[in-house]
């Protein structure tokens, strides 16, 4: 019984004062109130893209043509929709490229259209890119033009206008033309490669 | 006071101190020491840091930078972005820096313009889970509770301290997150990923001209017309060098030559020989053109030949050309 009186009055005399009874504690805790009210603040505020809370993503980013499905990395090696033997001058070409973002998790994907061609047919072709466009005798009409119609193909650089959502598709009319007039040795050669670089995007 | 009470009540109040204590310590420590802890929001650097991840990085010059790092800089959107350096070019008292996440086969799409940049030295795998859970609208409301009942707890409810501190501490949360100072990010470290399709191009083979028609009237006084050949022009990349000979195919002299600009389809090429002197009545003629190149001058095949014949044109004495041999 004696050991029990004397013990809260040893504990309160080792404390002592203001800060006894675990206050010490109770005001450092606080800190924590500042901790996360600080971190969801900063994430809202200045890291606009990313928003603190939602959940965090796994999975992997796959931008995938035709019919593949993640294929990685995707090279179509001799794209047979797209026809551009025996170009003659003043010759217009054109299929539709399936582009679909084929990834694991909610990643919602953005994307570039590039174009490249080696030797001098490669700097005389011209590209013209329709999202959702139809081809109409060799060439692509209506849709969503992207960049500059008739643009010149060697170097095309051009953004996506809209992004794509998992399992969303979009239908890219290609249309590849020498203009008339076009000054090239017979049986010119070139490789025309599509790119398309995608980028995840915060959901 | 029961036993059990005042044990419970020294737990909760070790967690809290302990929990808020280790909060002060980051943000002191991430001020002191430039360090800024990482939660990396996507699984772009897996395997190395997954999604959930916490890494503690470090802000260090762009000069102490190498390739390999995994670095967290921001891009041209203003978001932060978590990737390993495979190349450095220095430019100025900057650098600019290639990065591409670990799980992605292509690089990044644009490079980064840095002085200085925070490379990860350390990661804690779910450890960010722990603080993205605690950031979201829930843990701010859990530790709203938390820090109350701890607060009501050490001090007392009559005390007027707590909601004054309460409401005070949370006002210097926010205004340390807005103010942009605080030492924590959340990372998207996005994924990459590229496509690419290939279409070979060719232009049509070497072509030459057609036989050229050759039209002309060998009429009386007036009622004359000279030779005149045309073929359909083949386009902008052919060129026409032509022959006139005196004399019977395929020997005489060389009378005269020139070549003739490029013609696109479908309109007609046409040549002409104007007045030849000396023509001495119907003398035999004949005409070779070939297709030339434009672009190295060299012949295409053979040439055609077109017989000719001269003969006395209006108005004389001078002689021009006029179809077909003697």
């Amino acid at each position: 019984m004696a050991r029990q009186e004397r013990h809260p009055a040893r504990h309160r005399a080792g404390r002592g004062g203001w800060f006894g009874h675990g206050r010490t504690r109770a005001l450092l805790s606080a800190g924590l109130l500042l901790g996360t009210g600080a971190v969801a603040t900063s994430a809202y505020w200045t890291d606009h893209d990313t928003v603190a809370g939602t959940p965090l993503r796994s999975g992997s980013l796959h931008i995938d043509l035709e019919s593949n499905v993640r294929v990685r990395p995707e090279t179509i090696g001799s794209w047979g929709d797209l026809s551009l033997g025996n170009l003659a001058n003043g010759t217009d070409r054109a299929a539709i490229m399936t582009v679909t973002n084929n990834s694991r998790g909610p990643a919602r994907m953005s994307y570039r259209v590039q174009a490249g061609a080696p030797n001098a047919l490669g700097a005389a072709l011209r590209l013209t890119v329709r999202r959702g466009g139809t081809i109409s005798g060799g060439t692509c009409t209506g849709g969503a033009l992207i960049g500059a119609a008739g643009a010149t193909l060697d170097g095309f650089d051009q953004a996506m206008d809209v992004t794509l959502m998992p399992t969303q598709s979009h239908h890219l009319c290609l249309q590849v033309s020498l203009p008339a007039g076009s000054n090239l040795a017979p049986s010119s050669t070139s490789t025309v490669t599509f790119t398309f670089p995608a980028k995840q995007e915060p959901s | 006071m029961s036993g059990t009470k005042r044990v419970a009540r020294e737990a909760v109040l070790w967690l809290g101190g302990i929990l808020g204590a280790a909060c002060l310590v980051s943000l002191l420590a991430g001020w002191a020491l430039n360090v800024t802890p990482l939660v990396f929001s996507s699984g772009s650097m897996s395997p190395a840091y997954d999604a959930g991840a916490l890494g503690i990085a470090r802000q260090v010059d762009a000069a102490d930078l190498a390739v390999g790092d995994v670095v967290s800089v921001h891009d041209d959107s203003g978001a932060r972005v978590t990737h390993r350096v495979v190349a450095i070019h220095e430019q100025g008292d900057g650098a600019v820096l290639t990065l591409r996440g670990d799980a992605n086969d292509v690089a990044d799409p644009q490079t980064y313009l840095v002085e200085s940049a925070d490379r990860v030295v350390l990661g804690l795998p779910y450890a960010g889970y722990v603080l993205n859970a605690a950031a979201s609208p829930f843990g701010l409301g859990v530790a709203l509770v938390l820090v109350t009942g701890l607060l009501l707890l050490g001090f007392g409810r009559g005390q007027r301290l707590v909601p004054v501190g309460l409401v005070a501490t949370l006002v210097a949360g926010i205004g340390l997150g807005a103010s942009g100072v605080t030492p924590w990010a959340f990372t998207s470290a996005y994924w990459t990923d590229t496509a690419r399709a290939t279409v070979a191009a060719t232009t049509p083979a070497a072509v030459t001209h057609q036989q050229p028609t050759c039209t002309s009237k060998q009429g009386n006084g007036q009622d004359k017309e000279e030779a005149r050949l045309t073929w359909t022009g083949l386009g902008a990349q052919y060129e026409y060098y032509w022959e006139l000979w005196k004399g019977t195919s395929p020997g005489g002299t060389l009378y005269s030559s020139g070549t003739l600009n490029p013609v696109n389809p479908p309109s007609t090429v046409t040549l002409m020989f104007g007045i030849v002197s000396g023509g001495g009545g119907n003398d035999s003629y004949y005409a070779k053109v070939w297709t030339r190149l434009v672009s190295n001058h060299s012949n295409v095949g053979s040439p055609t030949t077109t017989l000719l014949h001269s003969g006395p044109r209006p108005n004389g004495p001078n002689w021009w050309m006029y179809c077909g041999g003697v």
